[in-house]
């Protein structure tokens, strides 16, 4: 398993969590995409309610949205896409090896929706004032339905991560991408798609000059009605939140503040929008300037930002559920690292500080750090080591770290040996003495013992399975 | 290094490293071909900005590609999402390794990428045109962003199959990757980009003949795509003086003959056709784009033999193994006709549109942003 297990050149990304460069990076391409998708219904409507007379604005109306959608979207969108690839390779080489080598086929089809949606959105944007209304039509609904396939098709391997599913038992690829948070995950986002376009169609109505009052009550009125899904979304989020995993769900009910916090802050925002939207803009049919749309529009961000803080925090702690941590350590992995050590095959050095390291078992600290946590921690950044062990005693470091799923249900099993376990105790503590020159070696075959005993106490198995007397025994035989 | 079947890229491996190889050659030649039209693309213009920057305008033949940049710089990134994707599966680790070891570097590539598109944008607006100097400044700055991005991406492709390289880069804490081999081959990646505008903008000139004064082949076409034909080879001949022999060995086999061949007749074909030719025909159009055609393909099939040669290839070969188990294939098989035919519906489409002549400001104006467009 030794040669198997790669060992990549990560960096530091100092105070910045790594996670909070890809979530953000993240939540900027989602909702850039939503807007693409929900923008090809939004001039599907447009089109059709132009071709019935309807909405005698609608056609110039359509090449303005699409403007705004080709500079924002075809360029913001899919470079971000890219960037996302490229940003979590950067994060967690692992966990983008895993999902592309187990979902390549399934991101090779997105592709070649990919290719629809930029090509018959470009020749829609170019062309279409100069083709019959059908044929107009045609190209809108191709581009629609290739921009929703995309989402489709992501929507099964980003919810494959949370709840794989039957996939865990013999790797096949439907049963992980037909996952029981499928559904749920698709049509809350295909809503969350109308509901971000029809908003930001709502700004551009207002933004652009010479239309009459009339003109923009009435196209805000055509726009707005792609809000009138929400009303489904309080269901679709109970029905998702039925299907995750159930210590997942613990978190945002209360387990985990932060979670909580977060979601909280995603339903508030999406009902004040669906309230605003259902009440003012479809019953009472009223009218809706550029600011507050402006203001929906950012509600309408928060609301996806908090919704995919906690998509991403309620898998923890993994990346792929109950197959690969978020550290990027297998699951099935963890027993042979506790014998083995986590860096012993580790061939990049860790970076010296000033100085340099005074023992090889700082070094060495360092690098379990490296290996271990720094995909989620900074040393004293954001959510930094440092400040969370302030107070904690060497017994206490020595118990909480060799036995991290009990410390905390959403932190994974130690990957490590009892020296790599004292090697990160000690650079703790000598970074914590404000990293002096000299310091001294700790090897007290006692405290190694010590640590031993708490690892195997803890055995490997993830904080949300409660070990049985059995697996103890194994791991301690 | 390993040991290389003496048999015709892709054939002597197991038939789930052809497959991906497949794949991968032929989705990197479309990306390429694409990429094509907005690299050469934008050094047309700024050619055209620096020999004309009096006078502040472009040719018809500039304002076409100002026109269909954007479109093609689309396509090209839309394009290149399949070859990211497949050399993922083949060479994951020494790819993953190459942009971790770039660090900010390697990255630095997307926001520079963005900046790029938006310039293309910026480029065809009426205010920019009344502008020479700025005008000038604009092309100047998507040239250079496209040569930093082909940059990056030939450093990273080098430094990925010397994986002796990477703990010692990792140790110093560059994000530079320096090789001989840098220079030359990043020229050679620019230079051969020209025949392919060119001949994007002949078959472009049959679609849209309302836009020409004459079926007349431009002189500039021809010539600009005579001289990067041998300027390319020329760069081609001193990347290979200037590899190891070690390095330069897998490209020396009679196994690889068959797509030397390839390549010449590309290469001497569409050489001879744009030496000859003066009128554009479709027939010239298709000669030229199979001759093309065949270039993108011989030139994929030998970049990959050589990194092949260069790298530790057998030790991947039972991932491949492992990811062939995985379903989908089929699907994919399917959704890719299904939506290869529904493009081609597409073009089909609006294509009776293209072949009408335009009356509309695109033509009539300066500098051919159509009103309204961005």
């Amino acid at each position: 398993m030794g040669d198997q297990l790669p060992y990549y050149p990560m960096h530091d990304f100092g105070p910045l969590m790594k996670g909070l460069v890809i979530g953000s990076l993240g939540i900027l391409h989602v909702f850039l995409a939503q807007f693409a998708i929900g923008g090809g219904f939004l001039i599907c409507l447009l089109q059709r309610r132009a071709m019935q007379g309807k909405s005698p604005l609608a056609r110039e109306f359509i090449q303005k949205f699409f403007s705004v959608l080709v500079l924002v979207s075809f360029v913001l969108g899919a470079v971000t896409g890219v960037a996302m690839w490229f940003t979590t390779i950067q994060i967690s080489p692992r966990t983008i090896g895993v999902m592309v080598h187990e979902f390549h086929w399934i991101w090779a089809i997105e592709w070649t929706f990919f290719s629809l949606e930029v090509t018959s959105g470009y020749l829609f944007y170019k062309y279409s004032s100069r083709l019959d209304d059908r044929s107009a039509l045609t190209l809108a609904g191709l581009y629609a339905l290739a921009a929703w396939s995309s989402l489709f098709w992501i929507n099964g391997i980003l919810s494959w991560q949370l709840t794989p599913g039957g996939w865990l038992d013999g790797h096949n690829v439907w049963s992980g991408f037909f996952n029981a948070s499928f559904w749920p995950s698709l049509l809350f986002r295909t809503i969350t798609a109308l509901t971000i376009a029809g908003l930001s169609a709502c700004i551009l109505v207002n933004a652009i000059p010479g239309y009459s009052r009339e003109d923009r009550e009435s196209l805000v009125h055509d726009c707005s009605s792609l809000l009138a899904p929400m009303a489904a979304m309080p269901l679709l989020g109970l029905w998702y939140f039925a299907v995750i995993p159930a210590d997942s769900r613990e978190w945002v009910m209360g387990g985990s503040m932060p979670m909580t916090m977060f979601l909280n802050l995603a339903v508030v925002f999406s009902g004040l929008i669906g309230g605003y939207a259902l009440v003012g803009l479809i019953r009472q049919k009223l009218f809706i300037n550029g600011a507050t749309a402006t203001l929906l529009l950012a509600l309408a961000f928060m609301a996806t930002g908090a919704g995919e803080f906690v998509r991403e925090g309620v898998r923890k702690p993994f990346s792929i559920r109950e197959y690969l941590y978020a550290n990027s350590v297998r699951v099935d992995e963890v027993a042979y690292l506790r014998r083995e050590g986590s860096v012993t095959h580790d061939p990049y050095p860790v970076a010296e500080p000033k100085g340099g390291f005074p023992t090889d078992q700082l070094r060495h600290g360092a690098g379990v750090f490296r290996f271990q946590c720094s995909v989620c921690h900074t040393v004293d950044g954001t959510n930094g080591l440092l400040p969370l062990v302030q107070t904690w005693s060497n017994t206490q470091l020595r118990l909480n770290i060799s036995q991290l799923q009990r410390t905390k249900p959403f932190m994974p099993p130690f990957a490590g040996n009892a020296k790599d376990v004292e090697a990160l105790v000690q650079w703790i503590n000598w970074n914590r003495s404000d990293a002096p020159p000299k310091w001294g070696i700790s090897q007290d075959a006692a405290i190694l013992e010590e640590i031993q005993g708490y690892l195997d106490e803890a055995g490997v198995v993830p904080g949300s399975n409660d070990p049985t007397d059995a697996q103890v025994a194994e791991v301690r035989s | 290094m390993n040991e290389i079947p003496d048999s015709m890229f892709p054939f002597g491996w197991p038939w789930a490293t052809m497959l991906y190889l497949v794949l991968y050659t032929l989705t990197w030649a479309i990306h390429r071909l694409l990429m094509a039209y907005v690299v050469a693309g934008s050094f047309w213009i700024l050619a055209e900005r620096i020999l004309h920057r009096n006078g502040g305008h472009l040719s018809p033949t500039g304002l076409r590609i100002k026109e269909w940049s954007p479109f093609f710089l689309g396509l090209t990134i839309t394009a290149g999402v399949a070859p990211v994707l497949f050399v993922q599966i083949l060479y994951q680790k020494s790819f993953y390794s190459a942009n971790l070891l770039m660090f900010h570097r390697w990255m630095s590539m997307l926001p520079v990428l963005i900046v790029a598109f938006y310039l293309l944008y910026i480029q065809k607006t009426r205010w920019l045109a009344a502008r020479p100097s700025v005008a000038l400044l604009t092309a100047a700055g998507i040239s250079l962003s496209f040569v930093f991005i082909a940059w990056t991406w030939t450093e990273n492709h080098l430094l990925s199959v010397n994986p002796k390289a990477w703990v010692e880069m990792y140790a110093s804490g560059h994000w530079y990757y320096r090789a001989t081999e840098t220079a030359p081959r990043l020229a050679f990646w620019l230079v051969s980009t020209a025949p392919a505008l060119c001949w994007f903008l002949l078959w472009q000139q049959t679609l849209d003949r309302a836009d020409v004064r004459s079926d007349e082949l431009d002189p500039r076409q021809r010539t600009v795509a005579l001289a990067s034909i041998v300027g390319a080879n020329v760069f081609l001949l001193v990347t290979a003086f200037v590899m190891t022999p070690e390095a330069r060995a897998p490209l020396v086999r009679w196994s690889v003959a068959p797509w030397w061949t390839a390549y010449a007749v590309a290469q001497l074909g569409a050489a001879h056709f744009w030496w000859h030719s003066t009128k554009v025909t479709s027939r010239l159009v298709a000669l030229i784009g199979g001759f093309l055609a065949l270039d993108a393909v011989s030139v994929a099939a030998l970049r990959e033999t050589l990194r092949i040669g260069r790298s530790d290839f057998t030790a991947v070969l039972p991932r491949h193994a492992e990811a062939s188990q995985v379903g989908g294939l089929i699907a994919f098989l399917v959704f890719l006709a299904l939506n290869t035919g529904l493009i081609l519906y597409c073009v089909r489409l609006v294509r009776r549109v293209i072949t009408q002549p335009r009356a509309s400001a695109e033509n009539a104006s300066t500098e051919g942003a159509p009103q309204g467009h961005p």
